[in-house]
């Protein structure tokens, strides 16, 4: 038994060091009025949450956030899945695609926004410039309010959707063969087998990747930053850029810890959602 | 599959072709545009006609990146690190997996909530408390302080993943071995490891790429320009007021080329793993 | 039985972390010694021969190079403190000298700007160095705006090193094909701005993205709109006046002939379209001169210089101007005294010149002593474009930097400067359309609510 506790100690312990106590130590900040990073504070109680809670930034940021995290998960499982379909069957590119389908997630997030940034820039840009010789005016990719969050998505989609993709391909490897004869023997399409057979059989899978994903997606700050800094005119402040920026440029500690605290506990409140809704029976 | 007539086969392949073109041009073509861009001297690299090969071949680019920057060096950080944090992820994990489900650890279920606990942590929050904490333990400054800190974000994951694989193997074999007179460390090591080598490969994998990419903290946490890691070299090639662009693309296409090299090398088995550890 | 195995499993886990440790500080960089954890370096440390460790933030590679060169020649010098210096990154040094300062493991030196300086300071780190800059100052003449942002309270806080200078650049080639002349007020450069933005090409590239290049470009003309001190005597903010109104106003005039996605803008974009020739004026330092003619394919005579234009009524001439300064962190007497000896033997001629060349052009010199100039004008691209450099040295006998006009000290200004608030100011106008006056009205706020 000791033998069992000492194996899993040292992850308990990294963890503890790591983030537990980053954690308490943010909680401990939150609940005092510190301004520069370290400098004395005063315990104010809640008095920092009310503020946060009351600046609309912070809620604009939240609402930010919900549309990230949406437009993320739905960008990313719609190229994992087509990608996972595709790289199952038999062929020269199914073959090649399961090997560099993954390229994009091994590219560090600081290469991944230099090269895109670099290919939507309206002066030099590859990307730009091919469009515009189709007749497509991209305008200001990154500087458009609008167009800004969708654009930096889609980048940040083309980063990550590798990781999902490989593990939707591994579910569907599971699905076994005879059942998908079957429904085609029935007469069932391509498309009607997969929602009524496959899908169904892939849920345990597209549950964890779910959740673990949004967590994932959420907390994202790199690429967002690296591109825009949160601008244009606040545009892509999602929530850790929102905390960023106020520990960082605006150097209000305490302000940002609260938002920190309170984006666990939104997070954490979301998830529990999740797991008791969505959750598939089997599990 | 019913048997149809070849051109209506071939039409119906059409909506998947065009897929799969597009998948090869989205995946493959930035990665291809940075590569040959770093080929190209510094006016064709602004020019406003941008060329798909570069109008002249140089090596210009590649010559400045050696001349003046200490890339080697960043390379061999980034190993140094990456390597690390891989061991100890290894180290950590399997032994965490197996203590909490051979041996009965309690607290087992709750491994999927820690790891979703980690994932939900802002990383900004951690910047500033983790640094003094660092800064006590003396590991400021030092690839063993980046090991540990990105350790605490890999080995959550891979327990959880190692964990379903131990899963799989069926306690009988632990029960046979016990026969056999292997204590639990013997059984762990010869017995459960091997059968444990997918998900040791998956894990493996993903703890380097991991911390080859990890920038915040190695950003943060590394004072000496001699011990900086690539992204945080590649970063620094920027500056302030002014960029080299042939130094960042050139610069760009080295941070990448280890690991897609890597990956191009042993990533079949990364995926093998996944899938498998995956789906437990 | 069980028990057998923790001995041997603890004594792997603590070689295994041995062997990490020992891999930290093992590559070789140009320091002498292995900087190791936190207790060495800086903090109360009495002065043993450990090295000081100087902190700068000029991460180009080349420039790196170049001090790492001038340092080794330092420590060459067998100095009682000999120096070895750590590049950090701007994005990363806020945090990380607040961080540092906790753990009381802050550089000796840190090479800093004016706003980031009241920052440092006002985490309780810096140390006075009146004396070593009086005596500088005696010996190579400081220019006034070198040392006004680092002077407060009858104190010196950092000995000025170098400085940077905007001023406003323009293709020869087009202005030429147009017929114009460099424009000297704002109402000539909107008119060639507008006049040079035909089929693909764009007047002016201006940046407009949230971050410090748009502050300092929007700042320049501020000055030359007599907007350059929006200060009270109480150190209240008045940013919401007529003038800075009409500076916003040519600003959003101005983004109207640059490139379409000036919104995401900091300071490569707007110079790789000047070089590239997709926008024929850009504002900015010093730094168009060297990547000029590798860039643009055209001779180094086809690169126009002119002051920053000035407003046409109650305008002045000016410019922003970073003064550019080493603090003193180091709490030791001893390690301050070593601190100062090394930056005046930086000062000295002939090493001078070799700091300045880091950065050929945007470095400019902080003093007017002809001797100590001589051997960097001698470089190869001052030379080259000594006449851009004589304008360059010219504007900034009129520079300013806002939080530190006319002998003010703003303590808080970096509050302020950390959030970027005129690049919002920009953008909001850009962007989302505001008008001058709505967008000097939430700066107003914005600045008012960083101060509070």
């Amino acid at each position: 038994m000791a033998l069992g506790y000492a194996l899993v100690a040292p992850i308990v312990v990294i963890m503890l060091v790591v983030i537990a106590y980053p954690l308490l130590n943010a909680v401990w900040t939150s609940l005092r009025d510190q301004r520069l990073i370290g400098s004395d504070s005063d315990f104010v109680a809640f008095e920092t949450y009310a503020k946060v809670v009351g600046d609309p930034s912070f809620w604009a940021a939240l609402r930010r956030s919900g549309l990230w995290l949406i437009g993320n998960m739905a960008v990313q499982t719609v190229l994992a899945f087509g990608a996972a379909l595709l790289m199952q069957r038999r062929g020269w590119w199914a073959r090649s695609a399961r090997v560099w389908v993954m390229l994009p997630w091994v590219v560090p997030t600081v290469a991944v926004t230099i090269i895109w940034q670099w290919m939507l820039n309206s002066s030099y840009g590859v990307v730009y410039k091919a469009f515009e010789a189709v007749g497509i005016d991209l305008g200001s990719p990154f500087g458009n309010p609008v167009w800004a969050l969708p654009v930096i998505i889609l980048v940040n989609s083309w980063h990550w959707f590798p990781l999902t993709a490989v593990v939707v391909y591994g579910a569907l490897a599971t699905v076994p063969g005879e059942v998908i004869e079957a429904a085609t023997i029935d007469g069932a399409n391509a498309w009607q087998t997969f929602w009524a057979v496959t899908f169904p059989l892939l849920q345990p899978v597209l549950f964890a990747v779910a959740l673990v994903g949004s967590l994932w997606s959420f907390n994202i700050l790199d690429t967002i930053f690296l591109i825009t800094e949160g601008g244009p005119a606040d545009a892509t402040t999602t929530l850790p850029v929102y905390v960023y920026n106020t520990a960082f440029s605006a150097f209000r500690a305490s302000e940002a810890a609260a938002a920190s605290v309170l984006t666990v506990i939104v997070l954490g409140i979301a998830a529990l959602l999740f797991v008791r809704f969505a959750r598939p029976k089997e599990l | 599959m019913s048997a149809l007539t070849t051109p209506g086969r071939a039409v119906r392949a059409i909506p998947r072709v065009v897929v799969m073109a597009l998948l090869t041009l989205v995946v493959l073509g930035p990665i291809y545009w940075i590569t040959i861009s770093s080929f190209k001297p510094r006016s064709e690299l602004i020019s406003t006609s941008p060329t798909l090969l570069p109008r002249e071949w140089t090596l210009e680019n590649f010559e400045r990146l050696f001349a003046t920057t200490k890339y080697p060096l960043f390379l061999s950080n980034s190993f140094v690190v990456a390597i690390g944090t891989t061991v100890v992820t290894l180290v950590v994990s399997i032994a965490a997996a197996y203590g909490l489900d051979r041996l009965r650890v309690p607290g087992a279920g709750k491994i999927s909530g820690v790891v979703l606990l980690s994932y939900m942590i802002p990383g900004t929050l951690l910047i500033v408390p983790l640094y003094v904490t660092l800064a006590q333990l003396g590991l400021i400054d030092s690839h063993a302080g980046l090991v540990l800190v990105n350790v605490a974000f890999t080995a959550p994951f891979c327990t959880w993943l190692l964990r379903g694989f131990i899963l799989a193997i069926p306690i009988e074999i632990d029960e046979a071995a016990a026969l056999d007179g292997a204590g639990p460390l013997r059984t762990m090591f010869q017995i459960v490891l091997p059968l444990l080598l997918p998900g040791v490969a998956t894990v493996a994998v993903y703890s380097f790429v991991f911390s080859w990419t990890e920038f915040v903290f190695a950003s943060q946490f590394i004072m000496s320009d001699g011990l900086d890691t690539l992204p945080v070299g590649l970063k620094a090639i920027i500056g302030q007021y002014t960029v080299d662009w042939g130094l960042v693309t050139s610069a760009t296409l080295f941070t990448l080329l280890p690991t897609v090299l890597l990956f191009l090398a042993v990533g079949r088995f990364f995926v093998g793993g996944l899938i498998a550890g995956a789906t437990k | 039985m069980r028990n057998r195995f923790i001995i041997p499993i603890a004594a792997a886990v603590a070689a295994g972390s041995l062997i990490l440790a020992g891999c930290s500080g093992s590559p070789s960089g140009s320091a002498s010694t292995d900087p190791g954890g936190g207790a060495q370096s800086g903090g109360g440390a009495t002065g043993s021969t450990e090295p000081l460790i100087l902190w700068h933030m000029e991460s180009v590679p080349t420039r790196v190079e170049a001090w790492n060169t001038l340092i080794d020649q330092y420590n060459a010098t067998d100095p009682a403190y000999p120096v070895q210096a750590q590049v950090q990154e701007w994005d990363s040094v806020y945090q990380g000298i607040a961080a540092a300062a906790q753990a009381g493991n802050q550089p000796d030196i840190l090479f800093a700007i004016p706003d980031f300086a009241t920052y440092v300071r006002n985490l309780g780190l810096g140390q006075p160095v009146t004396s070593t800059v009086e005596e500088l100052d005696g010996e190579y003449d400081f220019l006034d705006a070198a040392t006004a942002a680092y002077t407060d309270g009858g104190e010196v806080w950092a000995v000025p090193l170098y400085g940077m200078v905007q001023m406003l650049w323009y293709n020869r080639d087009s202005f030429e094909a147009a017929g114009l002349e460099a424009p000297t007020t704002w109402d000539e450069l909107r008119a060639a701005a507008e006049r040079l933005t035909q089929d693909g090409q764009s007047g002016i590239a201006l940046p407009a993205g949230k971050n410090l290049a748009s502050d300092q470009v929007l700042y320049s003309f501020m000055v030359t709109g007599g907007a350059g001190n929006w200060f009270t005597e109480d150190g209240e903010v008045d940013f919401d006046t007529p003038e800075t109104v009409a500076a916003l106003q040519l600003y959003k005039d101005l983004l109207a002939f640059s490139p379409k996605d000036s919104a995401s803008f900091a300071w490569g974009e707007p110079q790789a379209a000047f070089n590239s020739g997709a926008a024929a004026m850009a504002v900015e330092k010093g730094q168009y001169l060297a990547p000029w003619e590798a860039e643009s394919g055209l001779a180094p005579d086809r690169l126009g210089c002119a002051p920053i234009p000035v407003k046409d009524e109650g305008g002045q001439p000016g410019s922003i101007y970073y003064s550019n300064g080493a603090m003193v962190l180091a709490d030791d007497q001893a390690r301050q005294d070593g601190a100062a000896a090394f930056l005046s033997w930086l000062m000295l001629p002939e090493n001078y010149g070799p700091f300045l060349e880091a950065e050929p052009g945007l470095f400019l010199p902080v003093t007017t002593d002809e001797a100590q100039i001589s051997a960097w004008r001698s470089n190869e691209i001052i030379d080259t474009y000594s006449e851009c450099v004589d304008a360059m040295l010219d504007q900034s006998k009129t520079g300013a930097l806002f939080g530190f006009v006319d002998g003010q000290y703003i303590e808080r200004i970096g509050d302020i400067s950390g959030q970027n608030i005129l690049a919002q100011a920009i953008q909001r106008m850009y962007v989302s359309g505001e008008s001058a006056e709505d967008a000097a009205a939430w700066a107003q706020a914005e600045m008012d609510k960083a101060l509070s």
